[in-house]
């Protein structure tokens, strides 16, 4: 085998040094990266939790929804008759809504008197979601007519990928 | 000294170089990647924020925020906004804005619409570097003192009666509100005192009497320069808080699309009274013939007020005046018979 010249000893260190420097910036890297990666997850999850939030506000503050006398607003407080009108009308205007809820379903339940009714308002569940937030609102239901309230849930379920 | 030995040292250097090169490359890419992902999470944390504190000042009305800022440009259209690359819809929201957005503080200002029903927030921005103008004379002074009353006091704004008087202070925007006659030769005036381009200086002249209150309804000429002449387009306003979305729009065009928002939510808001007012009427029937004529008017209100809003989602502003003024006449007639129905004890419609 023939010896190795002075000049290429030389260069394979220089080689090697180089393709250490290499490996361990690689490595560096890569822990840097998983580092960013934990933290992105756990700004997205916040972005998640705060988009429910504003849905589930939104959606309680809805003027189509809330009660009103003579129009001053009540909070925490949902109009049966509206909500009669509203269960129909955000069905028929689901594009307008979607800008509102995206993907979330709302609906209403009567707790007490435990009638067990339910009033569906919006619903657009996205079908392969990773994640899905609840939130309920509790409200009462104002009945105009006999001017008395009732006890009930305002659900609000937010759909993710 | 030897050829070989020569050759080595060459190669050498060669080598230095590249292998330099390489690795300068490299952090340079690295460091670009950095900065470009930076950006891009700093816009995004931004518009997240920003999307929370619209729909908290959405939620809260007759309140003013101001929201510290990082110095970025913040861009403004009628459906979006964008920081950055990134852009964000502004969904159903009204939001009233100009165009861009440079300070270090953004002022929030939310104002309920009611027809008379509450019907959405009307949602104002600005930025306190932005400087508002509230050109008035003798006739004019008791309303430019009440819009000037009304407009939040954190937001640069003056009254001026001269304009003489008017002093250049390096603000990229200026927008004059005239509540006198605004020639083209006052504009070109302030224009070259002000030495601003032309997308920068904007006017309103409003057409709202000198009774001392602001009206309803009235109209509103949007005056931007076009090329060497001033060009103007004279829209019709519905209840002051439309004439507030005037004074902090971009252009006619933002104010006109921003309204159709609001008319969309009227449109939808008008038909959830009218079907609970049908539904009380038929309830009271003629069992308590009082009550089911209060809400059998309002209903017949209610549908013109629908139908009205269903044209103006579409046409605004061809309507003009005449339709803002039948659409008030309209919010009025339910606002009497809401009373009506106080009196009588009624289920209210609002």
């Amino acid at each position: 085998m023939q010896k190795l010249k002075k000049s290429q000893i030389q260069m394979g260190e220089s080689v090697a040094i180089l393709f250490i420097f290499f490996i361990l910036l690689i490595f560096g890297f890569v822990f840097y990266m998983r580092v960013m990666r934990s933290s992105t997850e756990i700004e997205i999850e916040e972005n998640i939790q705060l988009k429910a939030i504003g849905i589930a506000q939104k959606a309680s503050f809805l003027p189509e929804l809330q009660c009103s006398e003579e129009n001053v607003r009540v909070e925490d407080c949902i109009d049966l008759y509206k909500l009669e009108a509203a269960s129909k009308l955000l069905e028929e205007n689901n594009i307008y809504y979607y800008d509102i809820f995206e993907f979330s379903k709302i609906w209403v339940k009567e707790i007490f008197p435990e009638t067990n009714k339910t009033w569906p308002l919006y619903n657009n569940k996205l079908t392969n979601y990773s994640n899905k937030l609840s939130t309920f609102i509790p409200v009462s239901l104002f009945n105009a007519t006999a001017k008395k309230y009732d006890f009930g849930i305002l659900a609000v379920e937010v759909y993710t990928k | 000294m030897k050829k070989r030995a020569v050759i080595e040292l060459q190669f050498n250097w060669i080598f230095v170089l590249i292998a330099g090169a390489i690795i300068f490359v490299f952090f340079i890419s690295i460091v670009n990647k950095q900065r470009e992902f930076s950006e891009l999470k700093t816009s995004g944390t931004i518009i997240t924020n920003l999307e929370s504190i619209l729909t908290g000042a959405q939620i809260s009305t007759n309140t003013v925020n101001i929201v510290d800022m990082p110095k970025i440009d913040v861009g403004f259209e009628c459906d979006r906004y964008f920081i950055g690359p990134v852009p964000k819809q502004t969904k159903g929201n009204v939001i009233f804005s100009p165009n861009l957005l440079k300070g270090k503080e953004i002022i929030t200002w939310a104002l309920d619409w009611n027809m008379p029903y509450r019907v959405t927030n009307f949602l104002y921005i600005t930025d306190p570097e932005l400087r508002y103008v509230i050109v008035y004379d003798d006739d004019t002074e008791t309303i430019a003192r009440k819009i000037d009353k009304e407009l939040p006091k954190e937001m640069n704004k003056e009254l001026i009666d001269k304009l003489e008087n008017l002093k250049n202070k390096n603000n990229y925007k200026v927008k004059f509100i005239f509540l006198t006659d605004a020639s083209d030769n006052d504009l070109n005036d302030i224009q070259s005192e002000l030495k601003m381009p032309d997308e920068d200086l904007t006017a309103i002249e409003l057409d709202i009497g000198d009774s001392g209150i602001i009206p309803n309804t009235g109209t509103i000429d949007f005056i931007q320069k076009n090329g060497t002449l001033w060009g103007r387009e004279k829209i019709a306003y519905l209840k002051k808080e439309s004439l507030f979305g005037a004074i902090f729009a971009a252009d006619s065009e933002m104010y006109n699309c921003v309204m159709r928002k609001a008319f969309k939510k009227l449109n939808l808001v008008s038909k959830i009274y009218l079907n609970r007012s049908s539904t009380l009427a038929d309830y009271y029937g003629i069992d308590n013939i009082g009550c089911a004529s209060v809400h059998s008017y309002a209903v017949i209100e209610l549908k013109k007020m629908r139908d009205a809003s269903e044209e103006e989602l579409n046409d605004f502003p061809i309507g003009g005046l005449g339709r803002m003024d039948a659409m008030m006449d309209y919010s009025n007639n339910i606002k009497n018979e809401n009373q009506r129905a106080q009196l009588f004890s009624c289920a209210l419609i609002y």
